[in-house]
């Protein structure tokens, strides 16, 4: 008996599909899929695309915050926030405090979190005790450090140096002691939290890694070098986005440590921006530098968004 | 009807049932934020005191004026204040009352948001430099019932003598008490301070009473003017009565020091009174005034904030019935007893302490002097760049001539 041999397959031939109307397209993508974003998409034009696109009216205006009959004055505003001191100031200061509060607390999270990953007695309770910083209102810490860093003899911290003989330090009367105090608040508060974050990405390595690497004969540096922190490239990547914002936006810890002072010293980007909108009527001037704020911090997200992806895939 | 009868919603009505809500939400709320409604009678206000300064005084007037209530809403002073005053005002939602002071007057004044009140009958209650501060063009648009002084707060247990009236008895006696081993004087150098700027009372003085409109108006800069009283407040770093250190304190380091007899001469303003004897109830001390430099010793100060009547009150004449109420006796009284400031109403004469010596008669009598509540305009911006100027002096970062070169360059700015 011979073998039927089936017809060779042909492709079918071409028909056009009927054409959907907008909402039929919609409804076979799964409207559901769309409404479900929705809420998220008018608070997001609400309250960020809709207030950015009136600071960018407002900061070719001399609108005072007050008189709805505003002046167009083209880029004046943007002329004037770069002939004035303070702003230049706080733009130098902003730049600081966040590399240094980003570097420092990179630098310090990680080795806790590896320490708070070990297996101790109190280990929970220690997890907490490094935690609790980041629960308390940065307006207190800056209260409470306030008196910790105060001038007088009677400061904590100048009462220790005086019991080995020092003199009292002007903290926060000191330009740059001022600077750094704010960095060590801003560190001290902030290095808890962000270990906690390294220590849950720590958690999701698996174990057999590390017994495959100590089968191979590796070192603990080695472990740690070529196995645990590549595998942390992605939580350094949040981490640090993180304290980058954090950083560029801060204003209660500076202005309630310091007021900003003295003189312009530990002033912020964020601070001159209120104070020249709200309370000096600038609303002009100060909408201006929201804008060039927004676009440098965008800039500066990106570029740490690119170079994070760089070490992820040369790591990965 | 059981569920099974129920009309069913169909997907349309449900989208309908949402778009209505979704828009009436927000109406309604905005609805409910504007308050006072159809109510003659209701009469909103923004306080700049916290409830429980001013809500025991609105509770008084709705029981003195049983017809009237008063919807309050309360923002802390000043940028938080001056930001919700800003927002109601341009969404045409502003109470009937509000707060007027020096970081906004100008702007509600040039702007039109303020009623005039120089034909209300108790305008002539209110104390003479009251009615200045918050007058433009002939129009009275403030009623100011307080102010304060500032000046220096000495420890008579360790000052027993005479205290000088002059600048440089005051720079000999602070170094005999540090002689002594006394720490003789400390000053919270946040930004301008007491001393200074009752020095800058005294060179306005010098002037005439008028340097800042000279100032103004181009005859005069802040260089030559304020150049003299920076120089003389400089001379209490020179004279290693204070050190750079002064900057990084603050009022709430200073008062335990002074409270437990640790400190001979401090500053503050009269409204610090209750902070120190709340702390030490036996301490004998004493207000003085800031020794003269040039002329007669003299006081800080300023008025305090008044109350305004908004331009587009929803209910004016029951915000009037407030305002009369707050600016005479019944209210000022009141609030005085409540609160413990120095009323300056001319019906009613206020019992206080007896620590503030001197300073009653100096605050009614309008004998101090404030930078940022006598300056012509832009009075936040050139505030904030005088102590930001006043620290770095106190560091040792510019010279005494710097402080006024940075405000003319400031001023020059700004306009």
């Amino acid at each position: 008996m011979g073998t039927v041999l089936a017809p060779p397959r042909s492709k079918p031939p071409l028909q056009r599909a009927p054409r959907l109307t907008r909402l039929q397209r919609l409804r076979r993508r799964g409207i559901e899929s769309y409404l479900f974003t929705l809420p998220v998409v008018i608070v997001f034009v609400v309250l960020f695309a809709i207030p950015l696109a009136q600071s960018f009216y407002y900061s070719l205006t001399d609108f005072n915050g007050y008189s709805t009959d505003a002046d167009f004055v083209g880029l004046a505003n943007y002329t004037t926030i770069w002939q004035d001191s303070s702003m230049l100031s706080a733009l130098g200061f902003t730049l600081v405090f966040t590399v240094g509060t980003t570097a420092a607390i990179t630098a310090l999270a990680i080795p806790l979190a590896l320490v708070l990953n070990r297996k101790f007695f109190g280990r929970n309770l220690v997890r907490s005790v490094f935690f609790f910083p980041s629960v308390v209102s940065v307006a207190i810490l800056g209260l409470v450090w306030g008196f910790i860093f105060a001038p007088l003899g009677t400061g904590v911290i100048n009462s220790i140096i005086g019991w080995f003989g020092a003199e009292p330090i002007a903290w926060l009367a000191e330009p740059t002691l001022a600077k750094l105090s704010v960095i060590i608040v801003a560190v001290w508060g902030g290095t808890g939290w962000h270990a906690v974050l390294y220590l849950a990405y720590l958690q999701a390595i698996p174990s057999e890694f590390y017994e495959a690497a100590g089968i191979d004969g590796a070192t603990r540096w080695q472990q740690f070098r070529y196995l645990t922190l590549p595998l942390l490239i992605p939580a350094m990547t949040v981490s640090q986005l993180l304290l980058l914002t954090g950083g560029l936006k801060v204003y209660d810890l500076p202005y309630t440590l310091t007021g900003g002072g003295p003189g312009f010293a530990t002033r912020t980007l964020t601070q001159s921006i209120i104070e020249n909108g709200i309370a000096q009527g600038e609303v002009g001037k100060a909408s201006a530098l929201s804008v060039v704020f927004f676009v440098a911090v965008g800039l500066i997200i990106v570029a740490q968004l690119a170079l994070a992806r760089r070490l992820e895939s040369r790591f990965s | 009807m059981s569920p099974s009868n129920a009309p069913r919603l169909t997907r349309r009505a449900v989208g309908r049932i949402a778009a209505a809500a979704a828009v009436a939400a927000p109406a309604a709320g905005t609805l409910a934020a504007c308050g006072g409604g159809s109510d003659p009678n209701a009469i909103t206000f923004l306080s700049w005191d916290n409830a429980e300064v001013m809500g025991p005084v609105i509770a008084q007037f709705e029981k003195e004026n049983p017809d009237y209530r008063v919807e309050a809403q309360y923002a802390p002073p000043v940028a938080g204040y001056i930001q919700k005053l800003q927002t109601q005002l341009g969404s045409n939602s502003a109470p009937d009352v509000f707060i007027i002071t020096a970081e906004n007057k100008h702007q509600l004044m040039d702007g039109g948001f303020v009623q005039d009140l120089s034909d209300e009958s108790w305008a002539a209650n209110l104390n003479d430099t009251a009615v200045a501060t918050y007058t433009q063009d002939g129009k009275l648009y403030g009623s100011a019932i307080s102010a304060w002084a500032g000046g220096m707060v000495v420890n008579l247990d360790l000052v027993p003598g005479e205290f000088p009236t002059d600048w440089e008895g005051f720079i000999d006696l602070c170094k005999q008490l540090k002689a002594d081993g006394t720490v003789p004087y400390m000053e919270a150098v946040g930004g301008m301070t007491d001393t200074f700027c009752a020095f800058l009372g005294m060179q306005n003085l010098a002037y005439g009473g008028t340097m800042d409109q000279q100032i103004w108006d181009g005859d005069l800069t802040f260089e030559e003017a304020w150049t003299p009283a920076a120089q003389a407040w400089y001379r209490l770093f020179e004279e290693g009565i204070l050190d750079s250190s002064a900057a990084g304190l603050t009022g709430d380091l200073v008062l335990p020091e002074f409270q437990q007899g640790r400190l001979a001469v401090m500053t503050t303003g009269s409204w610090g009174i209750s902070g120190i004897t709340g702390g030490a109830p036996d301490l004998n001390f004493e207000f003085k005034a800031v020794p003269g430099f040039e002329g007669q010793p003299y006081w800080s100060g300023a008025v305090s904030p008044g109350l305004a009547l908004n331009a587009k009150a929803k209910h004016p004449d029951a915000a009037k019935v407030f305002l009369k109420w707050m600016s005479t006796e019944p209210g000022v009284s009141f609030y005085q007893e409540a609160n413990q400031f120095i009323s300056t109403t001319k019906d009613y004469e206020p019992e206080l302490p007896e620590q503030l010596g001197d300073l009653v008669a100096a605050v009614q009598n309008g004998e101090y002097y404030l930078p940022a509540t006598s300056w012509i305009d832009n009075n936040d911006a050139l505030s904030t760049e005088a102590n930001a100027l006043v620290q770095q002096l106190a560091t040792g970062e510019i010279e005494p001539a710097d402080v006024g070169k940075g405000l003319d360059a400031k001023l020059a700015s700004l306009q």
